[in-house]
Parts: C-alpha cells; structure tokens; sequence
C-alpha cells in the first residue's frame, strides 16, 4: 500500500472527511455573515465601500470560494491554498489601509464597530482565516484519495448558495457604485445611477 | 491615468471571476473552478497596484 495514502480500514482519525466539510459550511458562513454586515453597513447604514473596502470584500469572496470547493470536490490541500491566497491577497490591502490611517492626523474611514475600524477588523479576520486555514491542513485523514464531487445539500447548499449571491451582489454594486471602471478614492454615490458629480468650485 | 487604462481595469471583476468560479464548482468542473479563482486573485492583487495610496484622497 502506498504510505501515502490513507489507510480507510484503520481509525478515521480526528478529522473525518465529513467533518471537515462540515467545518468548512461553517467556515463558509461565517464569511457570508462577514459580508453580510459589510453590505447592512453600506445600504442601511448609508457608508459607501472605499477603493480598498471592496478590494477587501473581494478577498473574503475568494475565500469562500476556497472554502465552497472543499464543500463540492471534498477537502483538498490545494483548495485551501485558494482561501489562504485570497486572505493574503486581502490582506495586504487592508494591511496598506490600515498603516495608511495609522499615522496620527490622517482620520479614519466609516464608523467604528466594536471598537475597531472595518478595516482594522478586516485585517485581523485575514489572519485568522489564514491560520485557520493552516490548522485545518494539519489534519492529513481528511483528504480522500481521489477528488470527487458531491451533492449539496441541507447547510451545505445554504453556504454555498449565499456565498454564490454574495459575489453576484458585491459586483452588482460595485459596478453601479464605480460604473464599471475604477472605483473614485472618496465614493459619493452610484455612479451609474447618479452620473460623475459635479466638479469641486475652483480655490482661490 | 490615461481613459484607455482605466476602462481595462474595472474593480467588480474579481468578483464576476470568483462566481464564474463558483459557476464551474456547481457544475462539477473543478479544474476550471479552481483556474477561474486563482485569475480572480490575479485581478484582485493587480487592482491593489491603482488603489494603494486612494485613502489619502479620502476628504476626512
């Protein structure tokens, strides 16, 4: 037998496949409830994603995405890359904005919640995920010899269909925000709802 | 920036790219899920580059 491969007829191990699966529709929520709140924020609350916001939500998309695989195709190392890739990838943005605001005097964007900037929490959810993330690859007896691909149902539907709306609506609303192209520094409003505002008067 | 290069690089497309992505896991396609992604985070990094120093422009 290849050493390599798991041995189904001995113990399963701390992490069965199932339970990893199971892990990761929770996983899964947990960053649809993250995008949730940001998108409460944005239409209920009223605040506008920045430039770096929406690169942000972008992030916390590709993780679930990475997540939704494992769900679908079954635990694999490599989908696990995709969700560790995406937090990093997000947050080396919100690490930018973070230190941007850090210095004393340059104010802060949107309102506090919980103490904490979104962007502030933003950077502390990517390194958990991606820790997260580390922890779960630890667990060797998850990984099915042979990709396969499973049905969804029950919470696994659920998360994978929120997650598939999440990314439909973030980009939905980022281009009637933007009107397609790049997102203006100091969002005012739906530039495609309400045109280019008008220019600043000019300063004496 | 010049209008040629800001119509090449539009914000909301690393988030068509993760649906596609998604698109393609639902229906069983995994090596096109998983490329559709990891173009996504491509475009998500490049978009970084435009948008590095945008919070200074934020009329606080």
């Amino acid at each position: 037998m290849n050493p390599h491969t798991p041995n189904t007829q001995t113990s399963p191990g701390l992490l069965t496949p199932e339970l990893s699966r199971l892990l990761n529709a929770l996983g899964l929520l947990a960053v649809g409830a993250v995008l949730l709140v940001a998108f409460y924020d944005q239409f209920v609350g009223g605040e506008l994603p920045c430039p770096l916001c929406i690169l942000q939500r972008a992030g916390f998309v590709g993780v679930g995405v990475g997540l939704a695989l494992n769900l679908k195709f079954g635990p694999r190392a490599s989908h696990y890359a995709i969700a560790m890739l995406s937090a990093i990838a997000g947050g080396v943005g919100e690490a930018r904005q973070v230190l941007l605001h850090i210095v004393p005097g340059t104010g802060t964007f949107g309102a506090p919640f919980l103490g904490m900037h979104f962007y502030s929490w933003a950077l502390l959810l990517f390194i958990v995920i991606v820790a997260g993330c580390a922890v779960l690859l630890l667990f060797d007896w998850q990984f099915e010899p042979a990709p396969r691909v499973h049905g969804l149902g029950g919470l696994a539907l659920l998360a994978f269909g929120l997650i598939a709306l999440l990314a439909l609506g973030n980009g939905v609303s980022t281009v009637l925000e933007c009107a397609g192209g790049l997102c203006p520094d100091d969002p005012a409003g739906y530039l495609l709802l309400e045109g280019e505002p008008p220019a600043p008067p000019p300063t004496p | 920036m010049p209008a040629s290069r800001s119509v090449q690089r539009r914000d909301e497309s690393p988030f068509f790219g993760f649906f596609v992505s998604l698109a393609f896991a639902a229906a069983g396609r995994r090596c096109f899920a998983v490329a559709a992604c990891l173009v996504s985070i491509g475009l998500l990094l490049k978009l970084f580059k435009p948008h590095a120093t945008s919070s200074l422009d934020i009329v606080l």
